[in-house]
């Protein structure tokens, strides 16, 4: 009885569905009351053609028309594209991962594991959630929602989407763009500005979202790079937030108003003594100085200035191009930080203290882990167990311990050596573990696809921006190189 | 033959062309809209655009069903959020000229369980697949497909009546 019933509802769905007119549907404003009978006029002359998006505040045709140029301009610029983890920055050309130098110090291979796959293959970016949790969270940009992702099952659970409402009211939830821990929370930037904050209420992923008034966000402009965090009063869980903002060379530093509660315009302060191009920061990490990932190069500032001398050893390999940050050890000077290099594909880790080279980790021979490495996190090992380091890439959250085979050796050239330290003058404060994803502005120079012309990759972006907004598919596909069929 | 230069580009508008149509089609029974089920349609092919090519190991089709689901549903609730953002009347001739019956008893079920049902039923899906497309529980996609179910039921049992 159930079978016949699933039959027969098969059939009419499918007799529903089949009478879905797919053919695109193209008509000037004009005569938009012609609904029904349009559906194939053949292609029009796109300067005629008005696409309604209905209930979007952007056209589809402004998205396109703004990825082409973004595309036009960072092909143009930057003399390159790549699959994997967007960037402004100027990077190297050549893709060394296929040779790698045979003898690196302290190398180990790891085993990469997954812990929860998303299907969508454009995560952007990962953090630890706060301890009272001590899940993951990743974003999706594809479909612009933060996951809340269970380290021990690898459940995955859709905290915060774009449209989402607050329990307090407002503001609707914007394309989440960057992540941060702070405290007792998670919080999320998104593409207005809006910065909401997630509290776990326990590690089922429950909780709560609000919004943290930001009064002066609207100055960011849209391409704040990463937010980061610093533990002021660990009694309450206050911190204070940074964000790079590249429209006015800086790194804002808010305080929080005592309930938490927002962010006000007179608790801003310029961070950097001088402001300077911040426009191809990747990643930030703050633990009371502030680590800037910056065109490829990991800089160490304090009280506002880059330290003079301050420099991560050479881990051997080509020349490195680090994009990505995490810390072991949330306190100042301590523990080992490991950053990505996707030039040569692996993770390099360093003592915080001063900059020495600890051991360096890659997949093994052959996979292609750590060639897009787009978020990450380590967390500690605990009783004499290994750290754990956890990456989103290929729409995946990997894991792989991060053990250490051997004492290292020195690199040709170590850190700059001496601690810069001065123990103890801030270990009190706790700082907060964060692993931005960096997005900015230039997200789109990463789509095209690799090995093809910036003028091949306009043109087929362009026939598809036809092809979605009414050209007949055939008409759509016919200058990709393809015969239409039929 | 000529020789593709760029297969990858090739391939991408193969995709367009071969799942397309499908994907409007359970859009449209989802959303209840085929205009609003081209423009998601639209939107998928735009982030397909994006990522292409896809990773090798990605299926193609679930990649756009996942995301094509997922637009959809984040459009309906941001559409419900924005208060100006009214909800543009449909026009359903195309169903109500095929069976309007069916047609107003899916309307009337909750969104994401019309998304588990067209998956179910027509693409074959399984509840764990459901509900790992959906972000939910399996309890949730069987509760949701028992239901959805139990209120179709009287409407195909009265048209063999």
């Amino acid at each position: 009885m159930n079978d016949e019933f699933d039959l027969r509802l098969r059939k009419e769905l499918r007799a529903l569905a089949d009478a879905v007119p797919t053919s695109p549907t193209v008509r000037p404003i004009a005569t938009a009351d012609d609904h029904a009978s349009d559906a194939l006029h053949g292609p029009r002359p796109i300067q005629a053609r008005v696409r309604i998006r209905h209930g979007s505040p952007i056209g589809l045709s402004a998205a396109t028309l703004a990825l082409v140029v973004a595309i036009v301009a960072a092909a143009a610029f930057f003399g390159g594209s790549r699959n994997g983890r967007p960037s402004a920055s100027a990077m190297p050309t050549a893709s060394p991962s296929d040779s790698m130098p045979a003898g690196l110090a302290g190398l180990t291979t790891i085993q990469p594991e997954v812990v929860a796959s998303l299907g969508t293959d454009d995560l952007i970016g990962a953090v630890l959630g706060p301890p009272a949790d001590g899940a993951a969270y990743v974003l999706d940009k594809t479909v612009g929602t933060v996951y809340r992702i269970s380290l021990d099952t690898g459940a995955k659970l859709p905290l915060i989407e774009v449209g989402h409402a607050p329990i307090n009211g407002g503001s609707i939830v914007g394309n989440p763009r960057l992540l941060a821990t702070g405290g007792s929370d998670v919080l999320v930037l998104d593409d207005l500005n809006s910065l909401w904050r997630w509290r776990p209420a326990d590690k089922t992923g429950r909780g709560s979202l609000v919004k943290v008034n930001i009064p002066d966000s609207t100055s960011w402009g849209s391409g704040a790079r990463a937010i980061g965090t610093f533990i002021v009063n660990p009694v309450i869980g206050q911190y204070n937030l940074y964000v790079v903002v590249p429209n006015a060379n800086q790194i804002f530093k808010y305080a929080s108003s005592l309930d938490g509660s927002m962010y006000p315009k007179e608790g801003r302060a310029n961070y950097l003594s001088v402001g300077q191009d911040v426009s191809r920061v990747d990643d930030m990490y703050v633990d009371g100085k502030i680590y800037l990932v910056d065109g490829g190069k990991i800089t160490q500032y304090e009280l506002g200035k880059a330290v003079g001398g301050w420099s991560p050893a050479d881990p051997g390999g080509q020349t490195p191009y680090y994009t990505r940050l995490a810390a072991d050890n949330p306190a100042r000077d301590q523990g080992t930080f490991y950053a990505y290099d996707r030039a040569n594909k692996r993770i390099v880790a360093f003592s915080k203290t001063d900059g020495s080279f600890v051991a360096q980790y890659m997949a093994p021979g052959g996979a292609s882990w750590f060639s897009a490495l787009t978020g990450m996190f380590v967390t500690t090992g605990t009783g004499g167990t290994n750290p754990t380091l956890y990456w989103t890439e290929a729409g995946n959250l990997m894991s792989a311990s991060l053990a250490r085979t051997a004492a290292p050796t020195p690199p040709a050239s170590s850190g700059s050596g001496a601690p810069l330290a001065s123990p103890g003058s801030s270990t009190a404060m706790t700082s907060t573990a964060s692993s931005n994803c960096g997005h900015g502005v230039a997200i789109f120079t990463t789509y095209a696809p690799a090995g093809i012309s910036p003028e091949a990759v306009i043109r087929h972006l362009e026939t598809l921006a036809a092809g979605v907004r009414g050209v007949a598919p055939d008409a759509a596909v016919e200058s990709l190189g393809v015969a239409p069929q039929g | 033959m000529a020789v593709d230069p760029t297969p990858a580009v090739a391939s991408l508008g193969e995709a367009f062309r071969e799942h397309q149509p499908w994907l409007v089609q359970r859009l449209a029974l989802v959303v209840g809209d085929a205009e609003e089920a081209r423009d998601l349609a639209q939107q998928t092919f735009v982030r397909a655009a994006e990522r292409w090519p896809l990773p090798p190991e990605q299926d193609v089709p679930r990649w756009l069903a996942v995301v094509g689901l997922r637009l959809a549903l984040n459009e309906r609730r941001r559409r419900r959020r924005w208060g100006f953002l009214t909800v543009r009347e449909t026009d359903a001739t195309w169903a109500i000229q095929t069976n309007p019956d069916l047609w107003r008893a899916l309307m009337r079920l909750e969104p994401r369980a019309r998304a588990a049902l067209v998956l179910t039923v027509l693409d074959g899906y399984t509840q764990d697949e459901v509900a790992g497309v959906l972000g939910v529980a399996r309890g949730t996609v069987a509760s949701w497909l028992s239901r959805s179910r139990d209120r179709l039921r009287p409407i195909l049992e009265e048209r063999v009546r």
